[in-house]
């Protein structure tokens, strides 16, 4: 007789069924535990997405302004000389 | 021609987002959210015969669906490190939650059919239920094989490391089924997981 036929199959049914319950338990935390995490970061990656995309928006701005402001600056002699003129 | 492409749209700053930026990071976040709301909405209308069980199957499905791909995750990694896949895990995780999110796309798509067998019929509802689910298995492991071909690795290695994903995750499906039992009003053989299919 060896370990195997004293444990037996109705053994092993039974510390399933034993097990069961318990393992209920930790998949519910664990998902519940998931879903937090899932929520928490999916609200951090729209946090940064909308602000990269205000970090965008600005750099665009300031380039428009910059060339703008070029635009002006090589105009803006030859309006000053027409004015004094 | 394709790397041509890619240069102009990343020179002009369109196309698919760098992997790991934070817009990657939010459509894979918003994926998985997605596809656990679609498993609930189908778990509802399995259940939809006896209420408190459809109530149940809200929480039970997507429980059975996230848990199972957390089960799988660790033997893809390890998998990708022996098979030297130069590919980092975010691309591999975000393959596998657009795979699962399409499965459970499918899943909602018969949703409804399901939801009104759930009342009218007592013998064709679970057949429905657990066909829809397993064409929901099969879609998945297509859309992981799509999705990992886009991969820049040798074909064959990601060939491998698809399967591994895919009987890991049907593994562990099956296990968490039993534990999640009872999802339909009738006990089928899935209930009793691998001891009740090999039985």
């Amino acid at each position: 007789m060896n370990a195997l036929d004293v444990a037996g199959p109705v053994g092993a049914a039974g510390s399933v069924a034993a097990h069961l319950h318990a393992a209920r338990w930790v998949a519910a935390g664990s998902f519940v535990a998931l879903l937090l995490a899932l929520t928490f970061g999916l609200l951090r990656a729209k946090k940064q997405v909308l602000h990269d995309e205000a970090e965008a928006a600005l750099e665009a701005d300031f380039q428009r302004l910059e060339r703008e402001l070029a635009a002006h600056g090589a105009a803006g002699p030859a309006a000053a000389r027409e004015g004094t003129e | 021609m394709a790397q041509t492409m890619e240069t102009f749209e990343g020179a002009v700053g369109v196309g698919p987002a760098p992997p790991g930026s934070s817009r990657q990071r939010y459509d894979v976040l918003g994926r998985a959210l997605s596809g656990l709301g679609f498993a609930a909405i189908w778990g509802l209308a399995a259940g939809s015969g006896a209420p408190a069980l459809a109530l149940a199957n809200v929480y039970k499905v997507p429980m059975v669906l996230a848990l199972s791909a957390v089960v799988a995750l660790p033997a893809v990694l390890v998998t990708r490190h022996l098979l030297r896949i130069r590919v980092a895990p975010f691309e591999l995780c975000a393959a596998l939650v657009t795979s699962l999110y399409r499965a459970s796309l499918l899943l909602l798509g018969f949703a409804p059919l399901l939801a009104v067998y759930a009342y009218t019929s007592q013998w064709v509802a679970p057949w429905l239920a657990q066909g829809s689910g397993l064409l929901a298995l099969g879609c998945g492991a297509v859309a992981l094989r799509s999705e990992l071909s886009r991969l820049p690795a040798p074909r064959l290695q990601l060939l491998l490391l698809g399967s591994v994903a895919v009987i890991t995750l049907a593994l562990s499906l099956l296990q968490l089924v039993s534990l999640a039992t009872p999802v339909l009003t009738v006990p089928t053989v899935f209930g009793s997981g691998i001891d009740g299919v090999l039985r």
